[in-house]
């Protein structure tokens, strides 16, 4: 393994790290005007309001944690269908569906999304979570169907029917062989869309049409009303669910189980 | 609970290819009968139909009485043994050998004491807490052949077990599954590719070409008796030479052979093995004169190319005899080749 030197460690750390001590700072800052390398006084107001039970972050974290959960599954299980069919078989138009899988990577979502509005507000989807949801399944699904392709290619169909030839029922194999082999895979996929729909703004702002208030939402309503430290406060909220899952799935992200190799085979 | 196997008629079609061409096959109860052919002959095919992982595209599956076709994978008794080990990588060994008795609703009392017994048979003892990346080629291979016989099958079913093993290994490999096989006197079905291994284990072999049950017999037959052209040159057979019957004799291009006068023969080619030919600088009752043209070793012996000419002047036939006597090989002399009429062998669909 090669080391990297002490001061390039340093350098990208603070490059990385620097935007985040801000922000902790204004969240526990009075005020902080140009001039001053550190900020005016402290307190911990901004969090105070945050947490405020009648404000709208604490209504938020609630919404956006719904949305990003339902989304992650549902991405994750038409990633793992669509996957194992990208890469444990072959059938009639394979490189279309392959090419369509990924088309909502390629074209704008902005573009698409007026469209679904005009679609979403016919048939009563627009300004509900339903609809927000399956907005969100359009950046996250393409990520899903990647991630459980490359799972899939490195699964080995065989040990399926060994399972099979040893008396096992399909749902038995299921549990007790397919899962526990493609866990990685499905843990990395949930991560990728539940990250994805938590951040998503536009998406939800074009069909939620600020009825559905995401995190994301609120975040940007308290950046327009310039009360910094409430806006430090809430991006520090914002960003901690995502550095918990990635906790719990950072084994999978990395070497040891060999079943996510890469984003797959699309 | 043990019992044979009867293949009735099956075929197999993918796509416009016929895989398997009305496959009849019986395997007694208690056998252990290898299915043998080149890759692409349709083996492993038929296993899998026996096995329930195809479907026949015609015909059934017995096993004993109880007709097997609309039976599920799972609920047939059979357990099988694949090319590779497909130990599960998420269980221990004990666990990979438990896994068809922990399945059931009530997984027996004495599970733990029946793996680890399971384990000593296969001389694996004490590795029920290892985890499968920790063995090697051979004790996967073992530690599958465990977890099948754990299940108590009917039906053992081996599909090239042994082929991702080396050489060493697979002589003892194989010699270890007859040995389980006659302990547990289990109706098993082998598919391999290699002759050798088909002929030192086998009670019967099937030898199937392009999706045909070529012959079926004891390992003894196919060298002594092969029925085609096929299965003698599969066996090593180097000396098959086309001609017609007459009387008593078979009369090929380059000269006519006495046949054994004791039993029937009918067919248009005529196998001899070269092992059964000798190299003589005399003439005797059964022999030919032929010229050495050239040898090359073959493990300990010696394989001696010779020529004749042939007897309307058409050309040269050549013949190979084996042989481990060295010294009286001269090149281009004039020699005889010996032979034994009842060593003959006149193949009946040789044609």
């Amino acid at each position: 393994m090669r080391v990297i030197r002490p001061s390039v460690l340093g350098l990208f750390g603070f490059w990385l790290l620097f935007p985040f001590l801000s922000i902790i700072l204004w969240s526990i800052s009075t005020g902080w005007r140009y001039p001053s390398v550190f900020p005016d006084g402290y307190s911990l107001r901004g969090f105070r309001v945050a947490f405020d039970p009648s404000g709208d972050m604490l209504r938020g974290v609630i919404t956006s944690t719904l949305i990003a959960v339902v989304v992650g599954v549902i991405a994750t299980l038409v990633g793992s269908a669509a996957g194992r069919a990208i890469a444990l078989y072959s059938f009639r138009f394979k490189k279309a569906f392959q090419f369509l899988v990924l088309a909502p990577l390629i074209v704008p979502g902005l573009a698409v999304t007026m469209g679904i509005q005009v679609l979403f507000i016919k048939f009563g989807l627009a300004d509900t979570i339903k609809g927000v949801v399956l907005a969100h399944l359009i950046p996250t699904v393409p990520y899903a169907v990647m991630i459980m392709s490359g799972t899939f290619a490195n699964f080995d169909k065989s040990y399926e029917e060994q399972g099979q030839v040893l008396g096992a029922s399909r749902i038995r194999v299921l549990r007790r062989i397919t899962l526990p082999l493609v866990v990685p895979g499905l843990a990395v996929s949930f991560l990728f869309a539940f990250v994805i729909s938590w951040s998503e703004y536009i998406l939800t702002l074009l069909v939620g049409g600020g009825a559905v208030k995401t995190l994301p939402i609120v975040l940007f309503a308290y950046l327009r009303g310039s009360d910094l430290p409430l806006v430090g406060a809430a991006s520090i909220v914002f960003m901690i669910p995502p550095l918990v899952l990635l906790r719990f799935t950072s084994k999978h992200l990395v070497g040891r189980t060999s079943s996510v190799t890469g984003l797959g085979k699309v | 609970m043990n019992s044979g196997v009867r293949i009735e008629s099956v075929k197999k079609t993918f796509g416009s290819t016929n895989v398997l061409k009305d496959i009849n096959l019986e395997v007694e109860k208690g056998q252990l009968v290898s299915i043998l052919g080149s890759s692409g002959c349709g083996k492993t095919t038929l296993l899998r139909i026996v096995a329930g992982l195809e479907q026949a595209s015609d015909g059934h599956i017995y096993f004993g009485e109880d007709v097997q076709d609309s039976v599920t994978v799972e609920k047939r008794s059979i357990a099988m043994v694949f090319q590779k080990a497909l130990l599960f990588p998420n269980m221990t060994i004990g666990e990979n050998v438990a896994f068809s008795l922990s399945a059931k609703k009530k997984a027996p009392k004495d599970l733990d004491k029946r793996v680890s017994e399971m384990l000593e048979l296969v001389r694996l003892p004490g590795f029920e807490n290892r985890r499968p990346g920790e063995l090697s080629g051979g004790q996967e291979q073992r530690v599958s052949l465990a977890r099948a016989l754990m299940r108590n099958p009917r039906i053992l079913l081996l599909d090239e077990p042994l082929s991702a093993l080396d050489a060493n290994l697979r002589v003892e490999m194989r010699n270890f599954i007859r040995e389980i096989h006659d302990s547990f006197e289990m109706t098993t079905l082998f598919v391999t590719h290699d002759q050798e291994e088909a002929m030192s284990i086998s009670d019967k072999i099937a030898f199937m070409e392009s999706g045909i049950l070529e012959q079926y017999g004891t390992p003894d037959s196919f060298v002594s008796k092969p029925e085609s052209r096929r299965v003698a040159k599969f066996f090593g057979c180097q000396n098959i030479f086309t001609g017609h019957i007459k009387g008593h004799e078979f009369q090929t291009l380059f000269s006519c052979f006495a046949l054994d006068s004791g039993s029937q023969h009918e067919g248009r080619a005529l196998a001899v093995r070269q092992e059964d030919l000798t190299i003589s600088s005399k003439p005797s009752e059964h022999c030919f004169a032929a010229t050495v043209v050239g040898w090359q070793f073959v493990g300990s012996r010696i394989l001696v190319t010779c020529e004749i000419a042939n007897i309307d002047g058409s050309g040269i036939s050549t013949v190979f005899v084996e042989t481990d006597r060295f010294s009286e090989l001269v090149k281009n002399a004039g020699v005889f080749v010996c032979y034994a009429p009842r060593r003959l062998h006149v193949l009946p669909r040789g044609e």
